[in-house]
């Protein structure tokens, strides 16, 4: 073989690692997109974008236009500038709740897959039990229940979020255990603290990444969801509340551009979703060199 | 010089089911010796015990009976751990290198991080850039030149003779005792098993580490160990030992011989002559076969009464270091491998 | 010294490829897998093909078999099968529906790792019937002693074998089995890949025997490929040597054994362990280098990285096929012209 020597910078390193795979297929440019434009829309956004309070009735349930690219709500309010402002809430609540969850589950499922033995077997048992409980109407009846702040909401959230990841990253981690160079890094008595977060961690994260999204997507649905229903009212820009409003109290169904409205709101809801989950899939490629080309 | 490990009539039954029916006899009973600073060769088939041999001998498999010495200390004595600080404190100088190159190393992680953990870890006293030198001189030790090259490769860019010199690499980071390399060339191209093997050979003269070269190849179990002692395993059974050459030459079991004669040789033969299976008898049914406790026996064209006095463990000296466990050892009628009177130029 | 191959297929050839070339299109480029081959295969003999990993060896017998996946471009070349029945097909043009009608009945193919391809809920005697019937050869009356005899052509019992399920069988015995269902068709032209390789010894001696059984009760034409030089040695009349996907050496077994004229192959021979080594007092010696990668390799001839006898030549130029004496084919400046001996 010739000798070639590349001194590669850091920075090329990454690009080449994480950058290039991300963006090497339509799905992971539009996730990267969407990831972006949320993270945006929720820090920057409001400033941005005023909120649009007049109230208009000549401009109700106007379509989108270039003025108005999203169109108006059941006011003749802007509602790209509802969207945006009720972004806040629509993603931090469910980012904490998933967070809490994504990270109570990882921890337990670690341990339990690791440990394995009777440890995993009661862990299984438990998370089974829960799995089986149907999580929105439970969150439904509960959120009605208990005081309505957002916290008490991500709590809430979050008591669903963690059996599913528990449960499949034990397996995950015991399967993983049984591979030949972790065997090999346990023989070497390379410290079962190095071995869980530098050996088998990685080969994780992709799956840790998707698991976050699909729950994350979830607790988005299921806090929509239970605005929607009327439960648990919070900021008015909330989407859900909009839909509530649009839906139950304007009537918005009736009404041919009501329709159209709502369809769009939806539509970005949808969209959002998608592109979350997309990024998750192009992650898997960042962290799992294998799946990459043939170099 | 003291064996650097040893092992006395080691045995291992694998139990399945609830309430443990079936048992599955891995190894027999097995004595051997693992001399310091030497290759030896242990070669069978697939279900010989050999595999689970070698993991005996590194302490990641516990015998159903038998001791184990490590050092001339005994560690393992009927089924549990005698001397559990000695045991703890060296168990990770005597290292096992497994077969399959594509799994024995994290894809995820680039050599120098394989490598870096390990020698932090067993290294304390060098400093990041005396660390990196290390790696690097590791890596020209096995082959892997130039280091610069490797050094930030994964796996998937490395072939499968590269991966096995890198887990041998890691292997020798921690200054091991004894190297059980368990057909680390099976999933090799053929063309460069020999030098696999002959950096084995050069890791023993350089570093004074022992090694079990593990292998189902006659061929390359042989030219591994050379004149050193090569032990010939069958259903869980030590069928006959001594030095590789001499085993080859004249060998004092009849599955050793049928083993020697039916391996395919890449000799062209004279004209195209597919040679039937030789010094194998077909399995003729219960009686005499059932009788013997020799493995060999349902398949052995020399079998007869003389066989059911076998006694396992019993070895007949048949030369200098040399042993065979066939009662009629040193009795044998004389034999030629199947192959040699048809090779041209060949005596 | 140097002849150019006939034009045409010769009476003793059934199958001729020539020129082959086929790539993966992956992501960073393309992978030539089959690079120029050229490779006539004797009628009523067992030719082997025999390379190392990333020679191209399986990705050769799928182009020819379209067995390819979709990422897989054909770029040239073709594969002319003579049928028994007379006329002649380019494998490489032909549709799928022709393949279809070829597979099986014409052409018998025995994939690497077959016996683990058994159906686990069907017996042996269930996996002939839907064989047979699938082919439309299924004769209630005749087709059971057809079995029969075939089972017995790869030594086992049908009287014990046929009421037997995969699982009761052992690796060895199903392997038998997969060649015996792939030899009741009759084909004309039958491939294994690497048949010997999850055997012990004394199996492997035995499917050696059964290869050659078949190869003379049924006189056809068997290609093998392998990466173990020892049973090319023992059972093929022909081998054919691959590297880097294309066709380093042709000829006859014996010959090419007592005298290889490719740098590769007499390397490749001298680098295997064998037993037999302690009676002919001959040492083993690797071949240095690594295979080169199929993505970039190396231009002119693709072994010259690792030749001892490469020129400034070899590095240069593309290599013809030669045939610097009967029935050997080489593909080594050494013996064209412009080549240094």
């Amino acid at each position: 073989m010739t000798a070639e020597v590349r001194a590669k910078s850091k920075l090329y390193l990454f690009y080449l690692d994480v950058v290039r795979p991300v963006l090497k297929s339509g799905r992971g440019v539009f996730g990267l997109a969407t990831v972006v434009t949320m993270v945006l829309m929720a820090t920057v956004g409001p400033s941005l974008i005023p909120l649009d309070t007049e109230i208009k009735p000549s401009m109700r349930w106007c379509l989108p236009s270039l003025e108005h690219p999203l169109g108006c709500d059941y006011m003749g309010r802007d509602l790209l500038s509802m969207v945006v402002h009720g972004s806040r809430e629509v993603f931090l609540i469910p980012f904490i709740a998933t967070l809490i969850g994504i990270l109570s589950g990882m921890s337990i499922g670690l341990l339990a897959g690791y440990v394995g033995g009777k440890a995993r077997r009661a862990l299984t048992a438990v998370t089974d039990i829960w799995l089986t409980i149907p999580s929105f109407p439970v969150i439904f009846i509960l959120a009605y229940v208990l005081p309505k702040s957002p916290l008490t909401i991500a709590l809430l959230l979050s008591l669903f979020s963690w059996p599913g990841l528990a449960r499949a990253l034990a397996a995950e981690v015991s399967s993983l255990k049984a591979r030949d160079f972790v065997e090999a890094c346990i023989n070497l008595r390379l410290g079962k603290m190095y071995i869980l977060f530098r050996e088998i961690g990685p080969h994780l994260v992709p799956f840790v990444a998707y698991n976050f999204a699909a729950v994350f997507v979830g607790n988005m649905t299921s806090l929509i969801g239970i605005v929607l229903l009327g439960v648990a009212p919070l900021n008015p820009t909330n989407w859900g509340y909009l839909l509530n409003q649009m839906i139950f109290t304007y009537r918005g169904l009736l009404i041919p551009n009501g329709s159209i409205i709502i369809f769009v709101l939806v539509s970005v809801f949808v969209v959002i979703k998608l592109g979350v989950v997309f990024f998750a899939q192009a992650l898997e490629e960042v962290f799992n060199p294998r799946l990459r080309v043939y170099e | 010089m003291s064996p650097v490990a040893s092992v006395r009539g080691v045995s291992k039954v694998y139990t399945k089911g609830v309430f443990r029916k079936r048992a599955i006899k891995a190894l027999q009973t097995v004595s051997l010796d693992v001399p310091e600073k030497g290759l030896i060769s242990l070669v069978g088939e697939s279900g010989s015990g050999k595999t689970t041999l070698g993991k005996i001998l590194v302490g990641l498999v516990m015998p159903s009976s038998g001791e184990l010495s490590w050092l001339g200390t005994t560690v393992v004595k009927g089924g549990r751990i005698t001397r559990r600080d000695f045991y703890l404190a060296n168990r990770h100088r005597f290292v096992y290198v497994h077969q399959d190159p594509y799994s024995s190393l994290n894809p995820s992680k680039n050599v120098r991080s394989i490598l870096e953990p390990v020698v932090r870890k067993y290294k304390k006293h060098l400093g990041e850039a005396d660390r990196l030198r290390y790696i690097k001189e590791l890596l020209e030790e096995v082959g892997l030149v130039p280091a610069e090259y490797f050094i930030d490769k994964y796996p998937h860019h490395l072939s499968g003779g590269m991966r096995q010199r890198l887990s041998l690499a890691r292997a020798l980071i921690v200054d091991p005792h004894l190297i059980v390399a368990d057909e680390v060339v099976s999933m090799v191209d053929p063309s460069i098993r020999v030098s696999l093997i002959n950096l084995l050979r050069s890791v023993v003269e350089s570093r004074g580490t022992s090694v079990i070269f593990v292998s189902h190849d006659l061929g390359a179990a042989v030219y591994a160990a050379g004149d050193n002692p090569m032990y010939v395993m069958f259903k869980g059974l030590v069928l006959e030992f001594g030095p590789a050459s001499e085993i080859v030459y004249r060998p004092e079991h009849p599955y050793t011989r049928a083993l020697i004669s039916n391996v395919p040789v890449p000799l062209a033969l004279a004209e195209r002559r597919v040679r039937g299976l030789d010094g194998v008898a077909e399995p003729s049914g219960e009686g005499a076969a059932a009788a013997s406790p020799c493995p060999f026996a349902s398949m052995c064209p020399l079998l007869d009464e003389e066989c059911s006095s076998l006694n396992l463990g019993e070895y007949v000296r048949v030369g200098p270091n040399h042993y065979s466990l066939c009662v009629k050892a040193g009795r044998l009628p004389k034999w030629r491998p199947g192959w040699l009177s048809t090779t041209p130029g060949v005596t | 010294m140097s002849s150019k191959l006939g034009a045409g297929v010769g009476p003793e050839i059934k199958l001729m490829l020539r020129n082959l070339r086929m790539e993966y299109l992956v992501r960073e480029g393309t992978i030539k897998a089959v690079n120029d081959v050229t490779l006539p295969v004797e009628e009523g003999r067992i030719t082997a093909i025999v390379g190392e990993s990333g020679s191209g060896k399986t990705s050769l017998i799928e182009t020819f078999l379209k067995l390819l996946p979709k990422n897989a471009r054909i770029r040239g070349g073709e594969a002319i099968l003579r049928l028994s029945r007379g006329g002649e097909v380019d494998l490489v043009r032909a549709d799928e529906s022709t393949m279809r009608r070829l597979r099986g009945r014409v052409i018998g193919y025995v994939p690497q790792g077959a016996q683990n391809s058994l159906n686990p809920v069907l017996t042996v005697e269930q996996h002939f019937v839907e064989t047979l019937k699938n082919h439309g050869l299924w004769d209630s009356k005749s087709s059971m002693e057809e079995v029969r005899s075939v089972l017995s052509t790869v030594r086992l019992d049908p009287d014990t074998v046929l009421k037997k399920y995969p699982f009761e069988l052992s690796g060895g015995m199903k392997q038998r089995v997969v060649i015996a269902l792939t030899m009741v068709l009759k084909p004309e032209l039958v491939i294994l890949d690497e048949p010997t390789s999850a055997l012990d010894v004394f199996s492997q001696r035995v499917l050696l025997n059964i290869l050659d059984s078949i190869s003379k009760r049924y006189r056809n034409t068997m290609v093998l490929i392998t990466h173990d030089i020892p049973i090319v040695a023992e059972l093929a009349d022909r081998v054919a040597v691959l590297y880097a996907g294309t066709v380093v050496e042709v000829g006859d077994t014996y010959e090419v054994f007592k005298e290889p004229l490719h740098p590769y192959t007499a390397m490749l021979i001298a680098s295997i362990p064998s037993v037999a080594d302690i009676y002919l007092k001959r040492v083993p010696r690797p071949v240095p280098g690594e295979p080169p990668s199929l993505l970039n390799p190396p231009p002119g001839c693709k072994f010259h990285p690792r030749c001892p006898y490469a020129t400034e030549h070899c590095r240069t130029s593309e290599l013809p096929l030669v045939e610097p004496r009967k029935g050997r084919l080489v593909k080594c400046w050494i013996y064209s012209r412009g080549g240094r001996e």
